[in-house]
């Protein structure tokens, strides 16, 4: 059934649309971010383009439309993320979603964006074998998601204070980096050897499979109060980084596989931002190569924030005829 | 009022018993540089507003984060935001509580939207030479934050106990101590 | 010769309330005012299918959109232009937006020469307001949106009657203040979707060959935030 959907995602600083024909064809899949030059969206200013959904989202969804070679006509269903996040920002994205699902009558799909991160494995993948232990890793949150099927998850851990993601562009601050150094961080992990320093891994030896990164950010901030870098005798700055990073990575490495192991899940996939680390990556790599435990992994692009990501998982919902009607509503970032 | 936080235990009896002395939508602004504390502040503060410690996470990249209390607590973090215009194109009812208390992390850039407000400064700090330390620096209108104040002249470090779910109780005990 | 009539479809959704009006050709044009609160979003698309059926016109058939551009509530102006701008786009049809100063000021008659200030309350102790004035039937801004205080806004405004709303939080403390303006009197008890209508196509008839700026939202800022700078103290 090679049907064609729209996606939008506005649930964060980005604005973002995709077209998918069947499953996982990707037609189309733009961000904002990604473009250099915004003449053609209205010319909002790069740096300053964060949440300014309503300026763009038109323009993009223009262009993804002649990407994909397609009219609004061939559509066969509009999905977009309506949780969690800015209730202003999401907002923007569902009138123009439920806008085109009216007009063009048809059905709607409301997606939550931290299920939907899982999915860009299904694009590039295929179907993987559930039950799957999913770790999203993403601005915000760092959540570990246990799947049975398809619609059927459980988060079965999360951060509790920083998220890594916001952990490591907040070290990188420390270390003079301008914020988000998540990049800068996992260069310089790649290019040295850890410093013998070892720092805290936050809540690794307590049964639970929560994540506090605080403790780790915190340590580093007394580490850079406390030395010199790059003086005689001084520590350098790369192997610094590449401890810290270790450190993180450890304890994501580490509690993903223990809650594969918990719940009886022979294969794991990544996603979210900060699984575009190349670091990360080979540490999953060689950490379930040793558990022989399957892995997933996105390409970078499918990492961030996207909205082919919500439409993969969208195709699914529609194929189950999991629709919503015009008054779905949008969820902040309520948590509790 | 100056009070320094000797440990995380110490932080959280103080966290918990100002946020059970707080108005009903108070709003605290909680500057101070990174690592200082003012999440695992803001944490216990929460506790003493009837939300679940756990679900009190870093709102630095939502912006925005609203937990279910007593009454719903808005949690805003606004390290991310470089000008006050992308304040000004949000309303201020989706990051100012208009049913409860607002916590604003790194509320530098919306001090002149904030002019007028009566809010209660909670600054954070570090302290040299004890990691474990921190120095909580807070202002506020005496008259509005008159509870706050009282409660937390009288609360001399005490026993670690079991966090309390109603503000009620809690300073019932505080105040036997 | 009149102009033959067009189909439009007209969305305001810059206040609490709720304002629609659709006209389908010569058939007269119908209207929704309701309380939504932060609700717009959920019931935005019924009432447009209600009003739509109540006309018998189907979305296709509508030739021109207009939407409330604000100022008002920053999400609420976002959900009528998301939804306006998404018409526009499916239908190809043009889209003018009308500033939610000129509604107001519509509600006052029309009697050629009359003055009116329209005055609306966004910001805690500001007002944004503009002073207009009626020709030939034609509702002319005289000058662009002020963002004020009140005692500014006073001076402003003189003896000019004002057209004024006021949304919460308003500060009670401006009762008296505004009770001393004079009221203008009204034709319209509240800045109705017909209003949007009548003023969105007077924009498109004077500007038939196009092309229509696309819309953007209303977001004034008083001159002491665009002062304000993060460098500063
Ligand atoms: N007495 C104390 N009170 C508060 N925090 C303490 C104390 N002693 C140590 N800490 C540690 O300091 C760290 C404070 O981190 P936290 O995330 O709360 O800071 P923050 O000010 O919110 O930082 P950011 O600017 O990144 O938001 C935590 O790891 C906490 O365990
Ligand atoms: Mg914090």
């Amino acid at each position: 059934m090679n049907t064609l959907g729209l996606a939008i995602d506005t649930t964060f600083d980005d604005t973002s649309v995709a077209i998918l024909r069947g499953r996982r064809e990707v037609l189309a899949n733009l961000t904002l971010s990604q473009f250099a030059d915004h003449a053609e969206f209205g010319g909002v200013v790069p740096e300053r383009a964060s949440r300014k959904h309503l300026q763009v989202i038109h323009p993009l969804m223009e262009r993804a439309l002649a990407e994909a070679g397609i009219g609004f006509s061939s559509l066969d269903w509009v999905a977009v993320s309506n949780q969690p996040g800015l209730l202003g920002s999401i907002l923007v994205g569902m009138t123009v979603a439920k806008s085109l699902a009216y007009l063009l009558r048809l059905p709607l799909i409301g997606i939550n964006h931290i299920e939907a991160h899982p999915y860009a494995n299904f694009l590039v993948h295929g179907e993987l074998p559930f039950p799957l232990m999913h770790l999203v890793a993403a601005g915000g949150h760092t959540l570990l998601i246990h799947q049975e099927h398809h619609f059927q998850w459980k988060i079965v851990g999360r951060s509790v204070d920083d998220a890594a993601g916001e952990c490591v562009d907040k070290v990188a601050k420390m270390f003079g980096h301008p914020f988000p150094g998540g990049p800068v961080v996992d260069k310089l992990a790649l290019a040295h050897e850890p410093a013998p320093h070892r720092f805290p891994r936050p809540m690794l030896n307590g049964p639970g499979l929560d994540f506090s990164f605080s403790g780790l950010k915190t340590a580093m901030l007394y580490f850079r109060r406390d030395n010199d870098l790059g003086g005689s005798g001084g520590f350098q700055e790369g192997p610094v980084i590449a401890a810290f990073f270790e450190a993180v990575t450890d304890v994501l490495i580490t509690k993903t596989l223990r809650a594969a192991e918990k719940y009886g899940v022979a294969a794991v996939t990544v996603s979210g931002g900060l699984a575009a680390s190349i670091k990360l990556r080979h540490g999953f790599e060689a950490a379930c190569e040793n558990a022989g435990m399957t892995l997933y992994y996105p390409p970078p692009a499918l990492c961030t924030d996207n909205a082919a990501m919500v439409a993969c998982l969208a195709a699914y919902r529609h194929e189950a005829g999991r629709h919503d009607t015009l008054e779905l509503d949008g969820r902040a970032n309520l948590v509790g | 009022m100056q009070i320094e936080l000797t440990s995380l235990d110490a932080t959280r009896r103080l966290g918990v018993a100002l946020g059970c002395a707080l108005p009903e939508r108070a709003i605290v602004l909680c500057p101070g540089e990174m690592g200082s504390g003012k999440t695992t502040l803001i944490k216990s503060i929460c506790e003493g507003l009837g939300v679940r410690r756990e679900t009190v996470i870093s709102p630095t990249y939502m912006l925005v984060n609203i937990y279910r209390g007593l009454r719903p607590v808005y949690h805003v973090d606004l390290f991310r935001l470089s000008r006050v215009e992308e304040l000004l194109e949000m309303d201020r009812c989706d990051w100012i509580n208009s049913e409860g208390p607002t916590l604003i992390e790194w509320p530098e850039i919306a001090m002149p939207l904030l002019a007028g407000e009566t809010a209660l400064t909670a600054h954070m700090s570090l302290v040299t030479g004890a990691d474990n330390h921190r120095m909580l620096a807070l202002a506020g209108d005496a008259e509005a934050f008159q509870a706050v104040f009282t409660t937390l002249d009288g609360a001399t470090p005490a026993p670690a106990r079991k966090p309390v779910g109603t503000p009620g109780g809690l300073r019932d005990k505080l105040q036997r101590h | 010769m009149t102009p033959s009539p067009i189909s439009v479809l007209a969305i305001d959704t810059t206040s609490e309330f709720l304002s629609l009006a659709v006209r389908a050709g010569d058939r007269p044009a119908a209207s929704r005012y309701l309380l939504c609160g932060n609700g717009t979003s959920r019931v935005l698309f019924r009432e447009i299918d209600a009003l739509l059926a109540e006309v018998g016109i189907a979305p296709a058939g509508l030739e021109l959109l207009l939407v409330a551009v604000g100022p008002g509530s920053f999400t609420g102006t976002r959900i009528g232009m998301a939804a306006a701008a998404t018409f526009a786009q499916v239908t190809g049809r043009p889209l003018i937006g009308v500033d939610t100063l000129h509604l107001l000021a519509a509600q006052s008659f029309s009697n050629d020469g009359s003055r009116v200030h329209a005055v609306l309350n966004c910001v805690r102790d500001e007002v944004y307001h503009a002073p207009y004035v009626w020709r030939d039937g034609q509702l002319e801004a005289e000058a662009p949106i002020a963002l004020s205080t009140i005692p500014e806004l006073a001076a402003a405004v003189g003896d000019t009657p004002v057209v004024l709303r006021r949304f919460p939080p308003a500060p009670p403390e401006w009762d008296d203040d505004l009770a001393r303006l004079k009221r203008a009197e009204l034709r319209s008890s509240h800045p109705d979707g017909l209003l949007l209508l009548e003023a969105g196509i007077a924009r498109f008839r004077s500007n038939r060959a196009g092309p229509f700026p696309r819309p953007e939202p209303i977001y004034l800022k008083s001159e002491a935030f665009r002062k304000w700078s993060p460098a500063a103290p």
